[in-house]
């Protein structure tokens, strides 16, 4: 046989092997999914591994977690930890449970880093607002009364006593800014610790990427916030967070001007000149946090805050549709028009 | 070494089977379905190139799902904020629309056009 024969031979095997390690691959790897009302919204789980069996187990072992959260943080059910709490009038310390001492923690270090504009204390005004039922324009004199029940300060936390106390009678928690965050922390710590490769947790937006998608990133949408049928930017993702807090979700108008859930303290209402804060980190609890205080901060501030911290980026749509991204996204941000 | 013919040939074999394997998924997919969940069961399962409205009842009534050229949304709900009523109709695959107070879900089966993963929003 002539070596030139033998060249196309081999050549014409080695493709045909190609393609076939390439079906083997693909055929070899499972992919589970399940989706679930819980946490007051929808949490979506995919994992990609070899072992079905694995990849199932992990699925029931996360979405338990996340039922032992909701009954912590769920502020609108009597039985929750938060409401007991909320219902105490002493300033006595009240032992909490482990995951709302930590939960507790991260807010408070995130209100320091932003001089208050995330504070966990803000439930009155989330009630007086009213977004849970459809919302309503407070009277002024009516914010002004409840923004003074605001102030995180009148939470003291005591870590090594895992006890919490409340300086003020009138002070309530709510855990809204933060216990999606946190779920969906706790549930990439147990899949990373079950040997899981490869997933998103998806906890109405906030969203925690594990490695990556057979080899590729994974492809996270950020909704335009002006136009809800349509993307505006595609994050290449591996191994990162990605939590957006925008102005759309829950919102009414009065005469024009939209009113919307996510309230600053400082003022008692809705904050201006952002409409979406997607926050990009490794840390999804802190992405949760960051999200919504860059939003109340407005996008000067907000930048300026991401500036000094370490391995955040953020990408902000302003009320006036202009667009800011941080640099560090450049290489795995893909902007849709 | 080698001939035009031998070229085209390689060529010709590395396309058809690069191709095959999304041909194949498109033709044994047949379009898109929109599953219907209540309280985390599946209620049904219909396809989403015919119009028509869906009733199921959930845990505070009856909840009405549209599937027209729009896609599928809720039109009808017993829930206070009609928050589910609001929000636009999902039209691709894996695209998941909720009514929370009513423990209704529907969700998009089949192939993503957009080709992301998952939405932050």
């Amino acid at each position: 046989m002539k070596t030139s024969h033998l060249i196309k031979y081999i050549a014409g095997a080695a493709v045909i092997f190609f393609l076939l390690g390439l079906w083997y691959i693909k055929k070899d790897t499972v992919t589970v999914s399940d989706s679930r009302l819980t946490l007051g919204t929808i949490v979506e789980i995919t994992l990609i591994g070899k072992d079905k069996q694995v990849l199932n187990d992990a699925l029931t072992a996360a979405f338990a977690r996340i039922t032992e959260i909701e009954k912590i943080t769920d502020r609108f059910t009597a039985g929750s930890e938060i409401s007991a709490i909320n219902r105490r009038k002493s300033p006595d310390a009240i032992p909490v449970s482990p995951d709302m001492l930590r939960m507790l923690t991260i807010s408070r270090n995130v209100s320091d880093i932003t001089g208050g504009a995330f504070d966990v204390t803000v439930a009155p005004l989330v009630d007086l607002w009213g977004f849970d039922v459809g919302g309503r324009l407070p009277k002024p004199e009516e914010i002004e009364r409840t923004r003074a029940l605001v102030d995180y300060h009148r939470v003291k936390i005591d870590e090594n006593s895992a006890t919490i106390s409340l300086t003020d009678s009138s002070t309530r928690l709510d855990l809204g800014g933060i216990a999606q965050g946190y779920a969906a922390g706790e549930i990439e710590k147990i899949l990373r610790d079950r040997g899981i490769t490869g997933g998103v947790v998806n906890i109405s937006g906030d969203i925690i990427v594990i490695g990556d998608k057979m080899g590729k990133p994974w492809r996270i949408g950020v909704q335009d916030p002006r136009n809800t049928n349509k993307l505006y930017a595609v994050i290449n993702a591996k191994d990162i967070a990605i939590v957006t807090s925008g102005d759309y979700e829950r919102c009414f108008f009065v005469d024009g001007l939209r009113y919307h859930h996510i309230l600053d303290p400082k003022t008692g209402y809705p904050a201006r000149g952002c409409a979406s804060v997607t926050v990009v980190t490794r840390d999804v609890e802190l992405a949760d946090a960051l999200s919504t205080a860059i939003f109340i901060l407005g996008p000067e501030e907000g930048v300026k805050l991401v500036d000094s911290l370490k391995g955040v980026e953020v990408l902000i749509t302003t009320e006036d549709g202009k667009r800011i991204s941080t640099p560090g996204l450049s290489e795995i941000v893909e902007f849709v028009d | 070494m080698f001939t035009r013919a031998d070229k085209i040939l390689i060529i010709s074999l590395i396309v058809i089977s690069a191709a095959s394997y999304p041909a194949l998924k498109y033709l044994s997919q047949g379009g898109s379905f929109l599953e219907v969940e209540v309280e985390g069961e599946t209620m049904t399962v219909v396809r989403m190139d015919q119009d028509q409205d869906i009733t199921v009842e959930g845990r505070l009534g009856t909840t009405i799902i549209r599937i027209d050229e729009n896609g599928a949304r809720f039109i009808k709900s017993p829930c206070v904020d009609k928050k589910c009523i609001k929000s636009a109709p999902i039209e691709d695959a894996g695209e998941i629309a909720v009514c929370v107070p009513n423990r209704v879900m529907i969700r998009i089966l089949g192939e993503n056009r957009v080709k992301t993963d998952f939405i932050s929003r």
